[in-house]
């Protein structure tokens, strides 16, 4: 079992009924066909000292749960300088040592449709409004400010907000499903060539620690691991489970495709089907049983033919010279063996005038070779039909 | 004296604009009208032609042929214990055959060198570079179906004005061209090709097919080394091959055995490739959307249409359209060459008869790739991808100027990546079989005041004009501020290095 320890953040001196001098209104507005939030401040905030610069920036967490979890934003220009945390700024002009707004005055917007949030759903947020010292914005990561003596006043107000899109955690508890069902998949695909390679299983591996490196960083804090290792310890401790049952002919096809189908989105299907390709290219065996499971996977993850051509064609340029294609050239191309004699010839003629297009413009080497393989493949293939 | 060289994998030719107005082919110091694409080195000195391929049977250690396939690859010929580029070796070609001219004539002026239409574009730039380091005047290359084309309209031998196709079948590669004869215009619709099929590819098949029948035939293994020898040697192999376009079984003997070849044998075995011709016809005349019916000959040029499956198969694919070949299929290319060098070449040192000549003839070619930029797009679930937007399609005719608008895709954004691609194939999502041709420059958009920023979706127009001379000028143009980024492609530029076209840049304000 995973461990749900999701880490929440302090925030400074503040508390809701206590803002000091200066009150905190957010009201629904529109602008176009967005709708957000608008922040505005009334009343007044004294100051010991003068400072030369400052200005207001607003922080969102979700504090459905009691814990507080940073708002992400997916806009560049809502964001912290050092992360993807949701973060909004204003400049105050000639300070003194009193800020007084005498009518309520808008310091932020809160666009809804930027906004990532932990989960998905109706969510109670918090607005996180801070008037700094000029140049402590480049110390805000996930809400926090660091060092603290430069936030001048904190003031935090409440409010509930509909997160349309999926949840940054319940996206990386799917990742983590999509990834755990990738390396069975492509255990299989090694799998299917008789016995799984070293080759294959390095390819495998060293997608896993390339998954593991991705994941150290900000929004991964709360995918349920409480370390690198323990999180690389997890994924390890699975490919070894997986690899065993594809060993032992336990690990079930069907079982996979349907975890699939539940946690694969369209941008990580690309992801696993050009992973499948490395490992079925890893072994420099082509064969017409790899490709049929390819495409079967390819099917359960909605992929699109014409993107899974583009994927097959980029991995088979990659192939070494000394490949071996034990399979037919209609294997290779994904000619079903129902199809009638003109429709093969049709798919035959328009592979080979793809490839021999191609020819002069990939690198020579390996690429050019391989598609002079292919076209010499499809030439023969066309003999028997024509 | 204004030439122009078919440089061929197998032989090659050249031709010269009489004093008539004629093309003619000239001989070399043996009256050989063809000079075998091989060079030597021996007695301390360079062979180019029969001496050097006596040289090449005798011991391929010192010499090399059938390098033209290799244009513009990182492939390597050792002469001599000393290595040698394709295009080292095609200048020693082109040297040979500036020679024979200088010998016919003692001054040669323009000078035009074919290349195979389906040619890469590093295979281009390496044929130009090697006649740069031959020392010939040369300033255009043509394809080598066009020549062959522009020939039949000078000579007056097609049945008329139409549509006709330019079937290329040499000894390295295989080119189809679509052109359309109005008069004396010459306008080509399209080309295809498949670079690496030719006679050389057949040659191969039948020393395969002699060398099994001898093994068989002896129970015994030759070794590589004496693959080289006679009757297996390429040479020998390509007479063989010619003997089976006579008749319909050869006898060989080979070191003391008796093999008998068969043309039926030899076409089961070369099926394959002929099959790769015949598709590429038949996409060609399906990407200029016209039928066979339509077309109101059939150009031939090269040595391998003599081969008679390759006659049967052109019979299969353009059914009952007559074939032209008045010329000599080995020579029709350097014929058309030539009057493509006098188009280009200063009329008023033509006398009467050339002028007469060459005022009617006219030649549009097409651009052979796609040229575009890359862009970013959404797809239908609005996920972002990199696109290749295609703006100078494939078979336009040349010059031409096509222009698309783009946007800018974020407020703020400041800069716009100015990359050029091209592929032969419409490719739009990036992919590894699109290539950049240049992605270094930039365009910036002015600064504006502190505090502002340029909105999203500023507008961007792409300009991309192809020129007579190869030339292609790109033109980034912010439309808002007036600033642009500008960059020329030099597909004619002798380069140092030869991987990379002459690229040159600049921007508005450096203009300025």
């Amino acid at each position: 079992m995973l461990r749900r320890n999701i880490k929440g953040i302090e925030i400074e001196s503040a508390s809701p009924s206590d803002n000091g001098g200066m009150s905190i209104r957010i009201s629904d507005v529109s602008y176009g066909d967005i709708d957000g939030k608008k922040v505005e401040l009334r009343g007044c905030i004294e100051l010991t000292n003068k400072p030369s610069d400052c200005g207001f920036i607003i922080s969102l967490f979700d504090c459905t749960g009691g814990r507080l979890l940073p708002i992400q934003s997916t806009s560049p220009r809502f964001q912290e300088k050092g992360s993807t945390s949701f973060s909004v700024s204003a400049e105050v002009e000639e300070i003194d040592t009193e800020i007084e707004f005498f009518d309520w005055t808008l310091v932020g917007y809160i666009n809804a449709w930027i906004l990532n949030g932990p989960f998905e759903d109706t969510r109670n947020l918090m607005a996180v409004v801070r008037l700094v010292d000029h140049g402590v914005s480049g110390s805000l990561r996930n809400g926090r400010v660091v060092p603290t003596d430069k936030i001048l006043w904190t003031g935090i107000k409440k409010f509930k907000l509909d997160l349309y899109d999926e949840g940054y955690i319940e996206s990386l508890i799917r990742l983590r499903r999509f990834h755990f069902t990738s390396i069975g998949l492509a255990l299989l695909i090694a799998k299917s060539v008789g016995e799984i390679t070293h080759k294959a299983t390095a390819v495998i591996e060293a997608k896993i620690l390339d998954w593991l490196h991705y994941a150290d960083s900000d929004r991964q804090i709360y995918d349920g691991y409480s370390s690198y290792e323990e999180r690389s310890q997890s994924y390890i401790a699975h490919f070894n489970q997986a690899l065993q049952k594809v060993k032992d002919r336990t690990l079930s096809q069907s079982r996979l495709f349907t975890e699939l189908m539940q946690c694969c989105t369209s941008s990580s299907a690309i992801e696993l089907i050009k992973f499948c390709f490395d490992v079925m290219i890893a072994d420099g065996i082509i064969m017409g049983q790899t490709l049929e499971l390819i495409d079967k996977i390819a099917k359960a993850a909605k992929i699109d033919l014409n993107k899974l051509a583009n994927i097959r064609d980029e991995k088979i340029v990659r192939l070494d010279k000394v490949s071996k294609f034990d399979l037919t050239a209609e294997q290779f191309l994904g000619i079903n063996s129902h199809w009638k004699r003109n429709k093969k010839i049709d798919h035959l003629e328009a592979e080979f005038h793809k490839w021999n297009s191609r020819l002069n413009v990939v690198p020579e080497g390996n690429a050019r070779e391989n598609i002079q393989r292919l076209l010499h493949m499809i030439g023969d293939a066309l003999k028997q039909y024509r | 004296m204004i030439t122009g060289i078919d440089l061929g994998t197998t032989y090659s030719a050249i031709a010269q604009f009489d004093t008539h107005g004629r093309p003619v082919i000239m001989t070399d110091s043996q009256e050989e009208n063809l000079v075998p694409s091989c060079v030597a080195y021996f007695d301390d000195q360079w062979w180019v032609g029969r001496e050097a391929i006596r040289q090449w049977i005798a011991g391929p250690t010192n010499a090399a042929a059938r390098f033209k396939r290799f244009m513009g690859t990182s492939e390597r010929f050792n002469i001599g214990g000393d290595t040698f580029t394709p295009t080292q070796l095609s200048a020693h070609v082109l040297r040979h055959m500036h020679q024979i001219a200088l010998n016919h004539q003692g001054e040669v002026g323009t000078t035009v060198v074919t290349i195979p239409a389906n040619f890469s574009v590093e295979a281009r730039q390496e044929t130009i570079n090697a006649a740069k380091h031959a020392g010939l005047k040369m300033d255009y290359i043509i394809n080598e179906p066009t020549a062959a084309a522009l020939y039949y309209a000078f000579s007056g031998d097609l049945v008329g004005d139409g549509k006709y196709a330019v079937y290329d079948f040499g000894g390295g590669t295989f080119d189809i061209s679509l052109i359309e004869l109005n008069s004396s215009q010459v306008d080509v619709i399209t080309s295809n090709g498949v670079s690496r099929l030719g006679g050389m590819d057949f040659d191969k098949i039948l020393q395969k097919i002699v060398r099994q029948k001898y093994e068989e035939a002896t129970q015994s293994t030759l070794d590589e080394h004496e693959l080289e020898e006679t009757p297996f040697d390429l040479v020998s192999i390509e007479e063989l091959k010619r003997s089976l376009s006579r008749r319909e079984t050869v006898t060989q003997f080979a070191k003391g055995t008796v093999l008998e070849i068969t043309r039926q044998e030899f076409e089961e075995a070369i099926s394959g490739l002929v099959m790769q011709a015949e598709v590429c016809c038949g996409a060609t005349l399906k990407e200029a959307k016209i039928s066979s019916s339509e077309l109101s000959g059939v150009i031939l040029a090269g040595g391998s249409t003599r081969v008679p499956c390759i006659r049967k198969s052109i019979q299969d694919v353009f059914k009952d359209v007559p074939l032209i070949e008045s010329a000599n299929v080995d020579e029709v290319v350097a014929l058309g060459a030539v009057l493509y060098a006098a188009i280009r070449a200063d009329s008023n040192e033509f006398n009467a008869a050339q002028s007469a000549t060459i005022a009617p003839l006219q030649l549009t070619e097409v651009t052979n790739m796609n040229f575009g930029t890359i862009v970013l797009d959404y797809d239908e679930i609005d996920l972002p991808f990199l696109n290749n937007s295609i703006i100078i399609r494939k078979g336009t005719p040349i010059p031409c100027s096509q222009q698309q608008t783009y946007y800018t895709r974020y407020d703020g954004q400041d800069e716009v990546d100015c990359s050029i691609t091209e592929c032969a194939r419409e490719e739009t999502e990036m992919n590894e079989f699109i290539k950049i041709i240049s992605d270094e420059s930039k365009l910036k958009l002015p600064k504006l005041p502190k505090g502002e920023f340029w909105p999203a979706h500023e507008e961007i127009i792409v300009t991309f004009s192809y020129d007579e001379n190869q030339i292609m000028h790109c033109s980034f143009l912010h439309e808002n501020s007036g600033h642009s980024q500008e960059v020329d492609l030099d597909f004619n530029q002798v380069t140092d290095d030869t991987k990379d076209y002459k690229i040159s840049g600049s921007t508005s304000q450096e203009m300025e």
